[in-house]
């Protein structure tokens, strides 16, 4: 694999690191049970902060911003996807629709799935002009708007679900802006991979790359979807 | 590119459904599903630099 920067090479999951990430891992997943919000919090910041700090101190005395922003970056990245996503899940309860908190879980994440699923066969079936051909040359302007017309249709399901809440009719937008946000995860990442000159963050996934490959639109979307059920659904 | 499309169909098989059950099962297994997930993809996110 290509160095993006020889200076950021140290950052690499020893065993040590390894036990340091399942602790804490397993305490934020604790706090969670014991629905103490806030402890989770604060227990995973406060090993993000150790983290990146190990980070600095363990290399050289060059580019220590560096070395100590690129942890700091992964935890805003995947700590927005980890805790928003679990927020959609656990905030929004109805004693009236227990079917209510899932149907709102799963919103965001079938809209991920139907906007990548019908870019795909929108993009090989119409796709013509390329949409960033810079940073992910396979991507049509096509396969971007069957992206979206797909993420319109999930709005659209969602709707249905929820026809009895308060401004239901916002889930369509919704589906739609999200399906856009998605699009544009799946860009960010691929900007990421580009830099570092690979095609799939790793093969842990059988014909789908890595984690950060399948939740690259999710990354996106958890958090505009919680705040968007917030803000205009006033739950 | 075929076999690959066909583990990419196999794969979403089981993952999609795991993904759903998860969420419909309650928070905490949800959490859980999510940090595993993230966890993952921290970690490759940092090998990318090196």
């Amino acid at each position: 694999m290509p160095s993006v920067n020889s200076s950021l090479s140290h950052l690499k999951v020893t065993a040590v690191r390894k036990l340091f990430f399942i602790v804490g891992f397993f305490l934020v997943v604790f706090f969670l049970y014991k629905s103490d919000l806030w402890g989770a919090f604060l227990i995973f910041f406060l090993f993000s902060f150790l983290n990146a700090v190990f980070e600095t101190v363990s290399g050289g005395v060059d580019q220590t911003l560096e070395r100590f922003a690129y942890p700091i970056a992964g935890v805003i990245l995947y700590g927005f996807f980890f805790f928003s996503g679990y927020l959609i899940r656990s905030r929004f309860y109805s004693f009236d629709d227990p079917l209510l908190p899932f149907i709102l879980t799963a919103f965001p994440i079938v809209t991920a799935w139907i906007t990548d699923t019908f870019a795909y066969f929108g993009g090989s079936w119409f796709g013509k002009h390329p949409l960033a051909e810079k940073l992910s040359p396979r991507k049509t302007v096509a396969g971007g708007i069957s992206g979206m017309l797909g993420s319109l249709f999930v709005g659209f399901l969602a709707y249905l679900c929820c026809v009895d809440m308060e401004a239901a009719w916002t889930l369509i937008l919704l589906g739609l802006i999200g399906g856009t946000a998605g699009q544009l995860g799946d860009l960010f990442e691929s900007k990421l991979k580009r830099e570092a000159g690979v095609k799939d963050s790793s093969h842990i996934f059988p014909g789908h790359g890595g984690a950060m490959d399948r939740i690259d639109s999710l990354v996106f979307i958890f958090p505009f979807f919680l705040a968007w059920y917030a803000v205009f659904l006033k739950l | 590119m075929k076999d690959r499309l066909s583990k990419r169909v196999l794969f979403a098989v089981i993952y999609a459904p795991l993904f759903l059950a998860a969420a419909y099962f309650g928070q905490i297994f949800f959490a859980v599903f999510l940090a595993v997930l993230g966890a993952l993809a921290f970690s490759e996110f940092l090998s990318l630099s090196s």
